[in-house]
């Protein structure tokens, strides 16, 4: 058996790359940094939020102004102010892939930040593509399910 | 040539000394636990330890043995085989790799995420739009590259997305409201 000293040394030598870094990482690493990225955008949306309604003019969802109906996002703002004051039950009735999103995002990066400061025994979650399917039924059915609910309290 | 090994030297582990005629010749990788090649003539293998044995070269060099065991000691050398060996259930390596299914590329997980943001943001028209018709594009183009079900997903809901966005933006134009003032809200009911 024997050891290459000069690949090792190699490796040492070599500069980082941000694109090796960037493509040479696993997929639910990728995936990590991609939840990370979505956080910052949805909390720096959420800040700015009073602020670029009022100059938008959004005051109701424009969907059922026009329709009658609720949009597959009604519910969404009211379930994460009542996550936001710690009434989880209230934020699923609002809109469960709100509660649904938060409970993932906190397993998924949590188990990756533990495995990355290598704390023993953990490691990082497997994105599973179930994860999305599940995300995407809990939108379809609470959009069917409200619509249904609103249909028999009208015409009841 | 000393095929018992018998004055246990440790061989060169790329040492072909016991290849068959014919076919082709993996050159599987020994660091401490074998790993099967990545060829069709996986199956012949099982699992060894990089030990260095003399008694493990016997009778049980060509690997035909029924009574071939994973806890023979072998020294690391490069086993010959025959082929046709891959109907032994009994040989089949726990570390045979079975071809791996491709992941979601990069434009079916941005179409997803689009996907589903434009049918959150569907009720705001002109963002969804932009949101719904940028899913479907990157959708279309990933699903060329690679066949998955999150592309499949992005797709769907991208095109769900933009068509209720579309709906919403025509008829904001046109002028349609179809909201009496006596019409129930469900959410009144639940913030009481």
């Amino acid at each position: 058996m024997t050891f290459n000293h000069k690949e090792n040394e190699d490796k040492q030598k070599k500069p980082f790359s941000v694109r090796e870094w960037l493509f040479g990482m696993s997929f639910d690493r990728k995936i990590f940094w991609l939840g990370l990225l979505m956080a910052l955008i949805c909390g720096a949306g959420w800040f700015f939020y009073p602020h670029i309604s009022s100059l938008l003019g959004i005051t109701e969802c424009r969907f059922k102004q026009v329709t009658g109906f609720y949009c597959p996002g009604c519910g969404g703002t009211r379930a994460v102010k009542a996550l936001l004051s710690g009434h989880i039950i209230k934020a699923i009735i609002y809109h469960p892939f709100v509660p649904y999103c938060l409970f993932m995002w906190i397993i998924y990066e949590g188990s990756h930040i533990l495995e990355m400061l290598h704390v023993p025994k953990i490691k990082g979650m497997k994105f599973e593509n179930a994860y999305a399917y599940f995300g995407i039924y809990i939108i379809f059915i609470n959009w069917i399910l409200k619509n249904f609910i609103l249909f028999l309290l009208n015409h009841s | 040539m000393d095929f018992n090994n018998q004055n246990n030297q440790p061989q060169d582990q790329n040492t072909s000394q016991y290849q068959t005629q014919g076919g082709p010749q993996p050159q599987p990788q020994y660091q401490g636990q074998y790993q099967a090649p990545n060829t069709n003539m996986n199956q012949g293998y099982t699992q060894y330890t990089n030990q260095y044995s003399s008694s493990g070269m016997n009778q049980n060099f060509g690997l035909q043995q029924p009574h071939y065991s994973s806890q023979n000691n072998f020294s690391g050398q490069n086993m010959g085989y025959q082929a046709g060996y891959q109907g032994n259930d009994q040989f089949t390596s726990p570390y045979a790799q079975a071809p791996a299914k491709p992941g979601p590329n990069a434009c079916q997980v941005i179409s997803l995420i689009c996907g589903i943001l434009s049918l959150i943001c569907c009720c705001t028209g002109i963002i969804g739009v932009i949101l719904g018709l940028v899913g479907t594009i990157l959708a279309i183009i990933g699903n060329k590259q690679n066949k998955h079900g999150i592309g499949t997903a992005g797709l769907v809901c991208s095109i769900i997305g933009l068509v209720l966005a579309g709906v919403l933006l025509i008829l904001s134009l046109v002028g349609v409201s179809a909201i009496p003032s006596s019409i129930n809200d469900l959410y009144d009911y639940m913030d009481m």
